[in-house]
């Protein structure tokens, strides 16, 4: 007996796959009742194909390199963790074991100092996540831009913040030029009507890219 | 009888009165305005009869954080709304595909707005941002391609 | 359409059976999870330079943003390693992987509150998600950011993609772009067989629907 939608029947066909009397049966009836209901393999093939033209299965991800170390400084991170959070339970549980009428006021004790272990311990790791850690059993060499501002899939391009204090400028390196033949000047906006004299500003930093 | 039918249709209207406040879109919702420009910053003694320069905040930042160049001309302008929910698009250069902006507001705080911003320059795009914070009277700037004798620098502005 | 002889199904490529090649990969595969499971990091850095392309590809495909799609397939390493204790091998690693990223980037649309009446809307760049009063509006024509075979049928193929809901899409693209089968597909996105079947039946009566439109 079928238990296959008609749906889910007329995918297997189109896909390639032997239907039985009965299931094709299925399929016949519906194209019967309503000829627009199926789906025309030989129409859709041009569509396979087109999104294999727009689409890819195996992209590179932009800046593996970046890409990886990011990831495994984060993964390094979350395991160190795990390993202080395990080792705190284990003095927690290790505590040696006496009789229960002695241990009445110790117990009371215990709770309070394992309570305030662990928050300590969760605001110490908590802040010491942003601070690079190194793993027992993995090495690696952190990136020199640690915290990506700007992503781009062109890996000469490269950003950072003008001032660490102040982060609403931010450098970008690596673009291509502008052509000088496009006049960028007649593709802006008219000039209001009262003009100003532009902001003569002194320069205060050396960049070695503008040296007149 | 009374009573109770005013109360079932009071019931009724705040109910439906709910629903269709819940089908508004929040994401509609306008919290800011950006206004995106393009700056072309140098050392020269370059200029044009369209050159217009640069004023206001934009000026104070540029005074304020001592960028490297003489003098600075407002290219182009634009200004959209920031919608809570939707990306939307600044494009300063007269509507042109030369250079756009497009951002994306990811939270509202005390400070201004969250957004991630991407530039693009004839419809490509060339990089995106971190969340970074746009806080009023604090423009953004973005050191961007350098043209003829200078650079051009992209600012983006929260107005609210 | 002619169905006078559905007993002939049109012919398609017939999918790889196991190999020894294959099982050698599985196999040093198991063992990459086993030692990543024990906590060496050295193993899972491994399945990750092994697995992300194909993670990156799938979320891409889905968003078409480039950092996005970046930040997405950390947070999904990043989550299978925390879940990678509970992996029993009894399905493969890399479906395991895909429900991971899938997961992940569905709680991130819901974050970002793009939805229409009950379902998302995954038109993240097209017309009708930008307020209509706006100005500028991008065209959904805009290309990504990486270089494209120029084909008019390639452009159009992405604005019918664009069209489709979150769930249409994502089928397809396993299907047609991954080349995984319809159970792979169902456990990468916790559906039945009966609801990925469905879905890909009407995507892709979708898809021809729209490009027959557009000519």
């Amino acid at each position: 007996m079928n238990d296959k939608s008609p749906e889910e029947l007329m995918v297997r066909w189109m896909d390639g796959e032997k239907l039985n009397p009965e299931e094709l049966d299925v399929l016949k009836k519906m194209h019967a009742e309503d000829p627009s209901w199926a789906i025309d393999p030989k129409e859709f093939a041009p569509v396979a194909e087109a999104l294999h033209t727009r689409y890819s299965s195996d992209l590179e991800v932009p800046q593996g390199k970046l890409f990886q170390d990011t990831l495994m400084k984060r993964v390094a991170q979350e395991r160190e963790h795990e390993q202080e959070i395990a080792r705190l339970q284990e003095k927690v549980t290790a505590f040696p074991q006496r009789s229960a009428a002695s241990f009445n006021w110790a117990k009371v004790a215990v709770g309070m100092a394992a309570c305030f272990l662990f928050g300590i311990l969760v605001n110490t790791s908590f802040f010491k996540r942003s601070q690079p850690t190194q793993s027992q059993n993995y090495a690696y060499s952190a990136p020199s831009q640690l915290q990506p501002v700007v992503y781009s899939v062109h890996d000469n391009l490269s950003a950072d913040f003008l001032s660490v204090d102040e982060q609403n400028v931010i450098v970008i390196e690596g673009l291509d030029a502008i052509p000088d033949n496009i006049d960028l000047f007649a593709l802006s906006y008219p000039a209001p009507p009262s003009r100003r004299q532009p902001i003569k500003v002194t320069p205060h930093i050396h960049y070695p890219l503008y040296e007149n | 009888m009374k009573t109770s039918t005013v109360l079932i249709s009071s019931l009724l209207g705040l109910m439906f009165s709910c629903i269709a406040h819940a089908q508004a879109d929040p994401g509609k919702e306008v919290i800011g305005k950006l206004k995106g420009s393009i700056v072309y910053a140098t050392n020269s003694n370059e200029s044009s009869q369209n050159a217009t320069p640069v004023s206001g905040a934009l000026q104070r930042t540029i005074v304020a954080n001592k960028l490297p160049f003489a003098t600075y001309y407002l290219l182009g302008t634009d200004r959209q709304d920031v919608y809570k929910g939707y990306p939307n698009w600044l494009k300063p250069m007269r509507g042109s595909d030369a250079m756009m902006l497009s951002y994306e507001p990811k939270q509202t705080t005390a400070e201004g707005i969250k957004v991630e911003v991407s530039f693009w320059q004839n419809k490509q795009k060339i990089f995106s941002t971190k969340t970074l914070t746009i806080k009023p009277g604090t423009p953004l700037i973005f050191t961007g391609p350098q043209w003829r004798n200078g650079k051009v620098l992209i600012v983006l502005e929260l107005e609210q | 359409m002619s169905m006078d002889d559905p007993s002939e199904p049109p012919e398609h490529d017939q999918q790889e059976a196991t190999s020894p090649a294959n099982d050698e990969v599985a196999a040093q595969e198991r063992t990459l999870v086993k030692a990543a499971q024990n906590g060496d990091l050295r193993a899972f850095d491994q399945l990750v330079e092994l697995h992300r392309g194909k993670i990156y590809s799938m979320i891409y495909n889905m968003l078409h943003n480039q950092a996005d799609a970046w930040d997405l397939t950390q947070e999904s390493f990043i989550k299978a390693w925390k879940a990678l204790p509970k992996f029993e091998n009894r399905s493969k690693f890399s479906t395991w992987l895909y429900r991971i990223a899938h997961n992940t980037v569905y709680d991130w649309m819901r974050k970002r509150k793009i939805t229409s009446a009950g379902e998302f809307n995954d038109e993240i760049l097209a017309d009708d998600s930008i307020e209509p009063s706006a100005r500028t509006t991008p065209r959904s024509s805009i290309a990504p950011d990486k270089q494209l075979e120029n084909s008019e049928l390639a452009k159009r193929i992405e604005t019918a993609m664009e069209k489709l809901s979150m769930e249409h899409r994502q089928v397809i693209i396993l299907r047609e772009i991954d080349g995984y089968d319809y159970k792979e597909i169902a456990a990468m996105t916790d559906n039945t067989l009966g609801t990925v079947m469905s879905r890909l039946f009407y995507a892709r009566k979708k898809l021809q629907t729209l490009l027959k439109n557009e000519r």
